[in-house]
């Protein structure tokens, strides 16, 4: 076989695979998520992978976080297996919008302009922004930080750099891939302050062991929700009945507390 | 059904063009400053001096065999541990040519081995001062085996630095996220920076060839480059 007919088959096997699978990420009609996810068994969810105690993943490569736990008890719930696929900040809306997974759980803000692409579910926890600081900092208060010599490191796409530049202004933002890269940036000395999930923030202060510590003020209202491809009204009624069962029974504050380290303060 | 439509970035695209720049000067002096340094390790390599050899055959040893990424975080965030503390741009133009100039060292020095002794023999044989040796006899045939792979490495430098995003710096890839994130239109924005990488690339290439073409300028106009 000379080598234009070997390219050709190669060429062609190529092709195939690709649109087959361009195919399998096609989502299916709106309005039957729901059917896929009992048909296929699996319910496939998206999680970012640096994010403690949300959701990070462990030494044996396996999720592991109070939103990999939510995602596993849907699953279970469902009658169905659960099965993980780490996203970045951006991947968090795209894989919904593309139908490559059926729910986010990912430390996800519902906020107006989001809700325009992708649909969220009742919060399951509401959090603020706090800065956090290095214990020897010379900042002694967000006025101070405002200065166009300090550096704030904050997680790309996410809620956290329109907080920062709405507060800070003047200071300048360090964009980094994950909320743990940004810590450690402080950890570093390479920023000044981190603006931090108000949640996290407790349960990291407790592991810095005193060599962080906060600003004064609390800067955002952020409700966490479930996100799901928009445009589904009974998928969003089945998984939005879970979470609100989740939260008046009490597993909410249960589970929190196992991942946190500390009690929820109540949102709802 | 998701719906693929550029227009969604309009708002963006006038901060493209200094992502761009940004890019475009990162890469040209990541390529500059390793192919120096690349020439010096190179040097080093075929010299008669034997610590001079494990020096350089060490250094470009290690360095082919981390990952970029990996270079860049320990960088910047391991190298404030014993005080030095790196800005992102600064961290990711010493990572992009220290890395760099491990391969143009390989690259240099296949070059140079091309060029056989009976070359220098004969030069020395006319008379020639080492400037004339090398700048008529040896550079220009260097200059013609290695440019291929040279472009290769330019094209990989240029690549490579879409890694400063990981350190903050306001390159391609940073706009990238910003734009999608701000737009939630992630697909036009992921094929929009792949395009302007596409472009950079084939641009910096040009670059290279043209350069080449007038370097060698005096040698016989059917030579290939």
């Amino acid at each position: 076989m000379n080598i234009s007919r070997s390219l050709a088959f190669l060429s062609a096997g190529v092709l195939s695979l690709a649109l087959s699978t361009f195919g399998l990420t096609q989502p299916s009609q709106a309005g039957s998520v729901l059917n896929d996810v009992i048909t296929r068994g699996v319910l496939r969810i998206a999680t970012v992978p640096s994010n403690p105690p949300y959701s990070s993943v462990n030494a044996s490569g396996e999720p592991e976080g109070y939103d990999v736990e939510i995602g596993k008890r849907i699953a279970a719930a469902l009658k169905v297996k659960p099965e993980f696929t780490m996203v970045d900040t951006a991947g968090r809306i795209t894989a919904l919008q593309t139908g490559r997974v059926d729910i986010t759980v990912a430390d996800f803000t519902n906020t107006v302009e989001r809700s325009t692409a992708i649909a969220f579910t009742d919060p399951y926890a509401v959090i603020g922004s706090v800065f956090m600081v290095a214990k020897d900092s010379p900042i002694n208060s967000v006025e101070e930080l405002n200065d166009a010599k300090y550096k704030i490191g904050v997680a790309r796409g996410g809620t956290t750099e329109a907080t920062a530049q709405r507060v800070a202004p003047n200071a300048q933002l360090v964009r980094f891939d994950t909320v743990l890269d940004a810590y450690m940036a402080l950890q570093a000395g390479q920023v000044d302050a981190h603006l931090q999930d108000s949640l996290k923030n407790a349960s990291f202060l407790k592991k810095a062991n005193g060599a962080m510590r906060n600003l004064d003020g609390n800067f955002s209202y952020e409700e966490i929700g479930i996100g799901l491809p928009a445009g589904d009204f009974d998928w969003w009624r089945v998984v939005n009945t879970w979470v609100r069962q989740f939260n008046n029974s009490g597993e909410n504050a249960r589970l929190f507390e196992t991942y946190f380290g500390y009690q929820m303060p109540k949102f709802n | 059904m998701y719906e693929f439509n550029l227009a969604a970035l309009k708002g963006y695209i006038a901060a493209l063009p200094p992502a761009l720049a940004a890019t475009v000067w990162l890469s040209l002096l990541a390529i500059v400053c390793s192919l120096a340094l690349g020439i010096v390790l190179a040097l080093m390599r075929t010299n008669t001096n034997r610590l001079l050899r494990i020096v350089g055959g060490t250094y470009v040893e290690v360095l082919r065999n981390v990952p970029l990424l990996i270079i860049i975080y320990l960088f910047f965030f391991g190298l404030p541990a014993v005080g030095l503390r790196l800005s992102g741009w600064q961290t990711s133009f010493l990572a992009l040519t220290f890395a760099s100039a491990a391969y143009m060292a390989e690259i240099v020095r296949g070059g140079l081995a091309g060029v056989g002794p009976g070359q220098y023999e004969a030069a020395r044989s006319q008379g020639m001062g080492a400037f004339q040796l090398y700048g008529y006899v040896v550079l220009p045939q260097v200059i013609r085996i290695a440019y291929a792979p040279f472009g290769n490495m330019c094209v990989a430098i240029v690549l490579g630095s879409s890694l400063a995003s990981v350190v903050g710096v306001e390159e391609v890839t940073t706009w990238m996220h910003s734009a999608g994130s701000g737009s939630f239109r992630y697909l036009e924005a992921f094929t929009v920076a792949a395009l302007a990488y596409v472009v950079l690339a084939q641009a910096i290439n040009g670059l290279r060839i043209a350069t080449g073409r007038w370097l060698l300028r005096h040698r016989n106009p059917g030579a290939p480059l």
